[in-house]
């Protein structure tokens, strides 16, 4: 096996060794610096080769999705307004009249499904290689976490933008939340009668939701790196592999990161999302976006309550994996029960969606 | 050499510091004075603001004489219209009616009613309105605007920038993950593991 050399962290107490400046360039030596105190080349972990794959960097994906998030929304937050008098108006006012204001709008709408969407994926690809077993449990309940996290906080986004899709999705939020009682008070106005909803799922959106996925995101990190990157179900023999430091691993991420980022920029710039009306209560005349269909006919189906049970099922199975799928079997071929099921809920989810698009372009 | 090296860093660094102490003087000179501006600036002398003002003075529990004084300003500012004189009047003799040796409860009830008096005077009501703005899920809509659709494709000579940009990011990204992919190829690897495992 070819070894990578790393450098471990400075230990406390320990003598430092002689640097040797002249060897160093300034950018190494300020490393060392900073290393020397706090011990950042702790992330220069080994990781095998299979690791560098397109596959196995959906998880750095979806979080540089995040950042990318995180720096598109602090911008659009310095002009959208979240109040119900004036929300719909500013990203009106953000989009026509702000410096590249349409342009973050865009980029942060198509990342942010993109994020969901790459979540998704890496969560399949973990399914689907095992590397959820045995000792990862625990990983993938956080990583399930941050999957629902990010689901509440496009939820939360859609509503903000205050149009009428965003009231209508907000409405049928309240229908729920009134039929869980006691339990669904954080989600209902009865919490906090005198502040609007809309300000209370703006806070939910830049500082509850976001703040619990930076944490759980850490978390995930710090986890990884202790049970190192999972094995390749079908490359048992590790030494046919080189390693590399986690931070190679970091560059190649960065670089498909770059290619999305792209690819995004040109979806914000020719594929501009549109600002709905602004809400008129007790009418409903459109349907949410498109990754929250595969329950949207609930409601009319099976009634309200359906709404609820479907999320709470879906997201239950997916935290229940590592309870459900226990056997050490880490190829997909062997696993013929969980493959099944994962394939009959793909279709599910799809066939409702497809139902919603022909069927609900305005609402029930 | 050891010598003039010790002298040329030790000129080094005084030379940092003075440019450094250059740089203060400089941010010093250009950042605007706290007190100089404080100084030029000019309050104002219509008798609401000066109403408002006696009511914080109330509400800060200033000193009487400056209470006193704030009133006084109010009351000798030109009459302007939705200001109570008599409720300022009212309000001034209340003050004037207490002391610093008045027990503490009835100088905090003189203080209460002379903070009404006050906003009565500039016609607000001791209870807070109900407010106007939209609570809980209520839509705050008043005008039904359109749905508004930002122009597909390239409008302006920013969108051209942008395209061209993110072309550029497409093009690197590509060549980057290209240039630091791993040696061998998963197909590679399993072909390898199985040899490994075969032997």
């Amino acid at each position: 096996m070819v070894k990578s050399s790393s450098t471990a962290p400075a230990d406390v107490g320990a003598v430092p060794q002689p640097r040797t400046p002249e060897t160093r360039g300034l950018l190494g030596r300020a490393m060392d610096v900073v290393d020397e105190r706090m011990g950042i080349k702790a992330i220069q972990y080994d990781v095998p080769e299979h690791a560098n794959n397109l596959g196995w960097s959906l998880g750095g994906l979806t979080a540089t999705m995040f950042f990318t998030l995180l720096i598109t929304g602090i911008y659009l937050a310095q002009f959208f307004t979240p109040m119900p008098e004036v929300a719909n108006q500013s990203v009106r006012y953000l989009v026509n009249n702000v410096w590249l204001g349409g342009f973050a709008r865009g980029l942060h709408y198509w990342a942010a499904q993109a994020m969901f969407v790459l979540a998704l994926l890496h969560m399949v690809r973990v399914f689907l290689h095992g590397s959820f077993k045995r000792p990862r449990e625990g990983n993938w309940l956080v990583g399930s976490a941050m999957l629902l996290l990010t689901f509440l906080a496009v939820f939360t986004g859609t509503v903000i933008k205050w149009d009428q899709e965003g009231y209508e999705a907000l409405q049928h939020n309240l229908d729920v939340s009134n039929l869980l009682g006691g339990a669904g008070i954080w989600f209902n106005s009865s919490l906090s009668e005198r502040v609007p909803l809309l300000l209370r799922l703006y806070t939910a959106h830049v500082v509850i939701l976001p703040g619990l996925i930076l944490a759980l995101f850490f978390l995930h990190a710090l986890l990884v790196k202790r049970h190192k990157i999972s094995p390749h179900p079908f490359v048992p023999a590790a030494e046919v592999e080189s390693v590399e430091p986690f931070t190679n691993h970091l560059k190649r991420v960065g670089a498909f990161g770059l290619v999305l980022l792209g690819v995004l920029s040109l979806a914000a710039v020719i594929f501009p999302p549109l600002i709905g009306p602004t809400p008129v209560a007790g009418v409903e005349v459109t349907r949410p976006l498109w990754f929250f269909w595969w329950f949207f006919p609930f409601e009319k189906w099976f009634g309200t309550v359906s709404v609820a049970f479907s999320i709470a099922i879906s997201f239950g199975l997916v935290f229940a994996v590592p309870f459900l799928d226990r056997n050490n079997k880490r190829k997909w071929r062997d696993r013929k029960v969980a493959m099944s099921v994962l394939l009959v809920v793909f279709l599910i989810m799809a066939a409702i969606s497809v139902n919603v698009y022909i069927y609900n372009k305005f609402g029930h | 050499v050891q010598a003039s090296t010790t002298r040329w860093h030790g000129g080094s660094t005084r030379l940092g510091r003075a440019a450094l102490l250059a740089l203060l003087l400089t941010l010093a000179l250009f950042l605007p004075g706290a007190t100089s501006a404080r100084a030029d600036m000019e309050g104002p002398t219509d008798a609401k603001s000066l109403v408002d003002i006696a009511t914080a003075q109330v509400a800060a529990r200033v000193p009487l004489d400056k209470v006193t004084e704030g009133i006084d300003a109010a009351l000798a500012a030109p009459p302007q219209k939705g200001v109570d004189r008599a409720a300022i009047e009212e309000a001034l003799a209340v003050v004037k009616s207490v002391s610093a040796t008045t027990p503490a409860a009835e100088l905090e009830a003189a203080m209460s009613k002379t903070q009404a008096l006050l906003q009565k005077a500039n016609g607000v009501s001791a209870v807070v309105p109900k407010s106007t703005l939209a609570v809980g899920d209520e839509t705050g809509t008043t005008v039904v605007l359109e749905t508004f659709q930002p122009p597909f494709g390239i409008s302006d000579g920013g969108d051209a920038a942008l395209v061209v940009l993110a072309l550029a990011a497409i093009v690197g990204g590509l060549y980057m993950a290209r240039r630091l992919r791993p040696e061998h190829s998963i197909k590679e690897l399993r072909r390898r593991s199985a040899a490994v495992k075969g032997a």
